[in-house]
């Protein structure tokens, strides 16, 4: 499980972490997990509510990108379990939440 | 509070939430005293999270010391509309990347559907036997030569903007950008067009003051010839687009499928804000200075104190001053700074692309209404009104898909990208004289043209298939008019009334021609030469021409130019 520590999120290294969306019309269009030099896709499930991905060493940024299929100003909700990673606002369209992950 | 709890809204979920939202935590929506107080510490951006943290069911800070409120920085949206003005002020913009993203997008805005770049049917030299529903995005230029109904041939050079590009250029913003600004989506389906006859022959009077020979008789004024441009019409359109909801289910599946055609675009645009999101925060977060770490130790302890206390004031007061000093920390150096202003253009272009998605899923206008006042040559001014409508084919061979329902494929057939479009339009005289043996109703006009492209690049799929940037495009058009009256053909000052010396006045008409139906007939090529540039070439048969009566058959060509090609010349400067 993931763990909110500070400005950062710990994950244990190895562990393929879950994560959720709570939103009424935002889905997740594609994730990436990775640092400013590569990045790697989460996998995004069919239905667009969830992702998953491999925590690795290190500090990571999980990077969620969500779209919608009208203009939204909607405040929605990355979680885990009863934890909220990010509450991310819609802009138009579409709305992006980072997730900062250290791996351990 | 408004508790907007997931769950509770699932019934306007259009996709399939199989999300056990029991286990979601509930998002706050602040009430109108709490976004009062958020507006009051600058922290408005963040309001929704800081009333879900602040929630008595949510308070994680008071029971674990905390909080997902740390990173709120990474709700990308409010914090680059806060903090990129900041960052512009410590690094120059990427203009390389800047204009590689403007190629794109200039890209997306010159490829879509068949466009009408030339001036209106009624006008002189117009090679556009019928309207289409769609426009430039921001200028184009034509200049045609021909006619359709009239007897005379003409020449003339229109010129079209687009009232969104026109207003987005004069605000010094990007034209091919998506402007978040109100009166956007009102002005961009507005566009208007100028025509402007040229090479018109026409004559003057000139007084004479002398016999330049003994053998010449004595003249008060002669006729000179003249040569000169004169405005020919105005038009002024405004585009329908057919009106959707996001839980209609035939836009749903557009949007699906939409979003399946763009699904690589989509994914790179996330790829680019996922490096640079790396890139910013990676190596800003890996070594937190003591500022920020003895500011996030404030904001716990007075965050959970309010927390406990239930008061919402210093619970924001509190955060504030945090959210300021992790702020100005993550763009303190010029390398953060570029940055963020590097995750914004990838943002940006994200969002232009789900934009495009959104216009795909939506479709391309179905009618557009126009206003045309036309001042033809010798001809009474006149005011006209059209509908447009317009269905573009997206082809496909029908097949059977697993469930048995009969579907069109991705592969390119005859209609792929072939549009027909159909107008209506009537006619009335801008002036009546008192004295007019005419009625103020000119004509009805009805008109049809199949266009069909040739090359370019079959795009989309599951049914949502067209053609962009095609090579030529082939159209067949028909017209036909009612005229209540013959033309009326007005007589300029200093005609002389046949068999007389005697000077017609300057309102004298006359009425040429038959009224009834006038039918044309026209078949037009028109090439690409390149990105933007068109060379319309038709032919065109006619069963009579307003004045005279007869079959007419006539060439006619022009060359236009969409400005909208010109992109790296149309930059807002910021």
């Amino acid at each position: 499980m993931l763990k909110v520590a500070g400005v950062s999120v710990i994950g244990s290294i190895g562990v393929v972490e879950t994560v959720s969306l709570s939103a009424s019309t935002a889905s997740i269009q594609d994730a990436f997990y990775g640092n400013g030099t590569s990045v790697t896709p989460a996998t995004v499930a069919a239905d667009g509510m969830s992702l998953k991905f491999t925590v690795t060493a290190g500090l990571n940024v999980l990077t969620v990108n969500l779209i919608a299929p009208a203009p939204t100003t909607e405040s929605v909700e990355l979680y885990q379990g009863k934890t909220i990673l990010r509450i991310v606002t819609m802009g138009g369209l579409t709305g992006t939440g980072l997730i900062p992950i250290m791996g351990q | 509070m408004i508790r907007a709890r997931a769950s509770a809204i699932s019934m306007t979920c259009i996709f399939l939430c199989n999300v056990s939202f029991g286990q979601a935590p509930q998002v706050i929506q602040p009430s109108s005293g709490q976004n009062t107080i958020c507006a009051k510490y600058h922290v408005a951006g963040e309001c929704v999270a800081l009333a879900t943290e602040f929630d008595p069911s949510n308070r994680s800070l008071s029971s674990t010391q905390t909080t997902f409120l740390d990173s709120q920085f990474g709700n990308v949206t409010p914090f680059i509309t806060e903090n990129v003005k900041a960052a512009y002020t410590k690094y120059l913009a990427d203009q390389a990347a800047t204009l590689a993203k403007r190629e794109v997008l200039q890209a997306i805005s010159t490829e879509t559907a068949i466009t009408q770049v030339g001036s209106a049917p009624s006008s002189s030299g117009s090679t556009n036997l019928v309207s289409k529903p769609t426009t430039t995005d921001f200028l184009s230029v034509a200049a045609e030569s021909g006619a359709f109904t009239d007897t005379l041939n003409g020449t003339s050079v229109s010129l079209q903007a687009n009232a969104d590009g026109l207003l987005k250029y004069l605000a010094n913003q990007p034209v091919f950008e998506r402007w978040e600004n109100k009166y956007a989506s009102f002005l961009q389906p507005l566009s208007f067009t100028v025509s402007e006859n040229v090479a018109q022959s026409g004559a003057t009077t000139a007084p004479v003051t002398g016999q330049g020979t003994t053998s010449t008789p004595s003249l008060s004024q002669v006729l000179l010839p003249s040569n000169n441009a004169s405005f020919a019409s105005f038009t002024a359109t405004y585009a329908i687009y057919r009106k959707y909801t996001p839980q209609n289910k035939a836009f749903q599946d557009a949007w699906s499928a939409a979003l399946n055609a763009n699904k690589a675009k989509l994914d790179a645009a996330g790829q680019q804000i996922a490096l640079a999101a790396g890139a910013w925060l990676v190596p800003a977060l890996s070594a937190l200075p003591n500022s920020v770490t003895n500011a996030q130790s404030t904001w716990h302890v007075g965050g959970k104190k309010a927390e406990d206390t239930n008061d919402f004031d210093s619970f924001i007061s509190a955060y504030a001053d945090y959210y300021k000093v992790i702020s100005d920390y993550l763009i303190s150096t010029t390398a953060d700074a570029q940055n963020l202003l590097a995750l914004n253009m990838a943002v940006s272009a994200y969002n232009n692309a789900a934009w495009n998605v959104f216009n795909q899923a939506r479709g391309a206008p179905l009618a557009s209404i126009s206003y045309v006042y036309s001042t033809p040559v010798q001809q009474p001014a006149t005011h006209q009104g059209t509908i447009a409508i317009g269905d573009l084919f997206h082809g496909g061979k029908k097949v059977k898909d697993t469930n048995g329902q009969v579907t069109r494929d991705n592969s390119r057939t005859f209609l792929t990208g072939a549009q027909l479009s159909g107008n209506f339009t009537a006619t009335i005289y801008a002036n009546l004289p008192s004295n007019a043996t005419y009625g103020r109703f000119r004509d009805v006009q009805l008109s049809a043209e199949f266009d069909k492209p040739f090359g370019g690049i079959l795009t989309g799929n599951s049914g949502q298939q067209t053609i962009t940037s095609p090579r030529a495009v082939l159209s067949f058009a028909g017209y036909g008019q009612y005229q209540y009256d013959p033309t009326v053909l007005t007589i300029s000052a200093g005609n002389l009334a046949p068999g007389t010396n005697i000077a017609l006045p300057g309102d004298a008409q006359a009425l040429l021609g038959t009224a009834g139906w006038l039918g044309v007939l026209q078949g037009k090529l028109v090439i690409n030469l390149s990105k933007g540039l068109q060379i319309p070439v038709a032919l065109k048969w006619s069963n009579k021409t307003n004045l005279l009566p007869g079959n007419d058959v006539r060439g006619q060509f022009g060359i236009s130019y969409d400005l909208s090609a010109l992109s790296n010349l149309l930059t807002g400067k910021t």
